[in-house]
């Protein structure tokens, strides 16, 4: 009688198991005996686990400081990133440096970013920026803080460039 | 109450009397080989820890925020915005059978979302592993259609929310393998004389070698049914989109050539065998009161080839069709009925006869 309980379907445990499913799960193999509509839903790859091509999968190669690094705009380590192998913000990619740039080139195999420019939020946005930026351009000059001015200046150049971008 | 559980959500019947449009053209040269292009790109907000760290109160709030953004834009009206709490499972399924979604969209929590447009070229997943992962879908070759549209897309939505942008990164995304353009461009192949002759093993290994990967049907972790391969290119940074691109269209057409060979291969050697095995797939398909969709893929993959090698007179749009059309989700939504398993297969069989006209 116990072998008969055995058999059940191994996933909705309702119906008796027809079919042996193979999985391959993170490169291991796997054997369920399923009912049919569990086996169909399995191989779809619809539920949790999934069936897979035991393809090589390429992994982010993993490095360890001798002290741990933190970012200061969220407050995760790099210990913690090495772990999961997935930045918490956008910060992180600055406070993990040696290393992040050490991870991304050795994956990519490649040292800086080669395509689009990302230019930035449109006219009204800019034209906002730039009146904050004037604005402070001309407390600069009344004030004669000529190095932040020159700075200022630059700014708003390169913001004005953008134009029908 | 019973009959409510019965009862399928209407939701999403306006797709599914539908198909959607990369599926519904074909190209006239290799139209059986090439299913459709796939472009997708990650993007992220300025300013907002990446989705996976952020809890369901801060994602709605990045939803919000990308929602009131897309409906800004007008050139994008027409994009319907669903929130994953919001559908049923069966819902959930629906549109990963349509690969407008993928699964780790699904995970638990409130603040996830897709919107997708009319045609279905687009959609945009909102919180998976970044915030946004727009995605364009086209059909056959047509590479760099898909490419200008997503182009587009980014620029219109850039416009509006401040993308995370580091000057020597790139976009910057929550994993490291995504980081730089964010884009990552794939193809559905049906390669079924490949994996006769075993030719498949060399078409992955030449893949992997032009910094692509191979994948199920279904994507990322998933099986591969009716010889159906996704190919995906794997680096996304330290090329411009476009080098990817062309690259990645190289890679393609040297592929084709290679299954196109074994075709050859096996028209010379063994035609006979070929023709028998379509003819007797719809000898199956004419009278089997049973069908699995493993079974209707495999099938229609035997009549994709006919039809290439003109062994057999079928519209190739009328299999997509039916490849789409014969999945758990959508045979029940399309016949609005919720089935078990040995009922949907009964129902399958009574689709594809009339969808494909054999009886």
């Amino acid at each position: 009688m116990k072998k008969n309980i055995d058999k059940m379907c191994e996933k909705c445990n309702k119906i008796p198991a027809e079919v042996k499913l193979i999985i391959y799960e993170a490169g291991k193999k796997k054997v369920l005996h399923l009912c049919k509509s569990c086996a169909e839903e399995e191989s779809l790859g619809i539920s949790s686990s999934t069936s897979s091509p035991p393809v090589p999968k390429k992994e982010v190669p993993l490095l360890k400081p001798e002290e741990d690094l933190v970012c200061a705009g969220c407050g995760y380590k790099f210990s913690e990133f090495l772990k999961v192998s997935k930045f918490k913000c956008e910060k992180c990619y600055e406070a993990f440096e040696p290393y992040t740039s050490r991870v991304i080139s050795e994956y990519h195999k490649a040292e800086e970013h080669k395509g689009k420019i990302y230019k930035g939020i449109y006219t009204e946005n800019k034209e906002f920026k730039l009146k904050v930026l004037r604005r402070a351009l001309d407390e600069a000059i009344k004030r004669e803080e000529y190095e932040r001015a020159a700075r200022l200046r630059d700014l708003i150049n390169e913001l004005e460039k953008k134009d029908g971008s | 109450m019973n009959w409510k559980k019965k009862m399928v959500p209407d939701r999403f019947k306006w797709m599914s009397e539908k198909i959607p449009f990369w599926l519904r053209f074909t190209s006239p040269l290799y139209g059986d080989m090439v299913l459709s292009v796939r472009i997708r790109l990650a993007r992220n907000l300025k300013g907002h820890m990446f989705p996976l760290f952020l809890n369901d109160e801060k994602k709605v709030r990045v939803f919000n925020l990308i929602r009131d953004a897309l409906t800004s834009i007008k050139e994008l009206k027409g994009l319907r915005i669903y929130e994953i709490t919001e559908l049923e499972d069966i819902e959930k399924e629906f549109l990963l059978e349509r690969h407008l979604i993928s699964k780790d969209l699904l995970k638990n929590g409130r603040g996830r979302g897709v919107c997708i447009d009319m045609e279905e070229k687009i959609s945009l997943m909102i919180n998976e592993e970044d915030h946004m992962r727009i995605q364009v879908f086209y059909p056959g070759f047509m590479f760099e259609e898909a490419f200008m549209k997503t182009m587009e897309i980014d620029d219109l939505i850039g416009s509006v929310i401040e993308y995370s942008f580091h000057k020597k990164y790139g976009f910057l995304t929550s994993c490291p393998t995504n980081v730089g353009t964010g884009f990552r461009i794939s193809c559905l192949l049906h390669l079924p004389a490949s994996v006769i002759t075993g030719r498949v093993q060399d078409i992955i290994n030449y893949s992997f070698s032009q910094d692509i990967t191979v994948r199920g049907y279904y994507g990322e972790g998933s099986e591969v049914l009716g010889n159906i391969f996704q190919f995906s290119s794997l680096r996304t940074f330290g090329k411009s989109e476009e080098d990817i691109l062309s690259n990645f269209k190289n890679a393609v057409y040297k592929i084709m050539d290679m299954e196109k060979e074994e075709r050859e291969k096996l028209m010379r050697d063994s035609k006979d065998l070929l023709e028998d095995r379509v003819l007797r797939t719809i000898g199956i398909l004419k009278n089997a009161k049973f069908l699995t969709s493993r079974e209707v893929m495999e099938y229609t993959s035997h009549l994709r080839m006919g039809a290439g090698l003109n062994l057999i007179d079928i519209n190739i749009e009328k299999l997509n069709e039916v490849m789409l059309l014969n999945q758990p989700a959508h045979i029940q939504i399309l016949f609005g009925k919720r089935m078990e398993g040995k009922e949907r297969d009964k129902f399958r069989g009574i689709l594809i006869r009339s969808r494909l006209n054999i009886s």
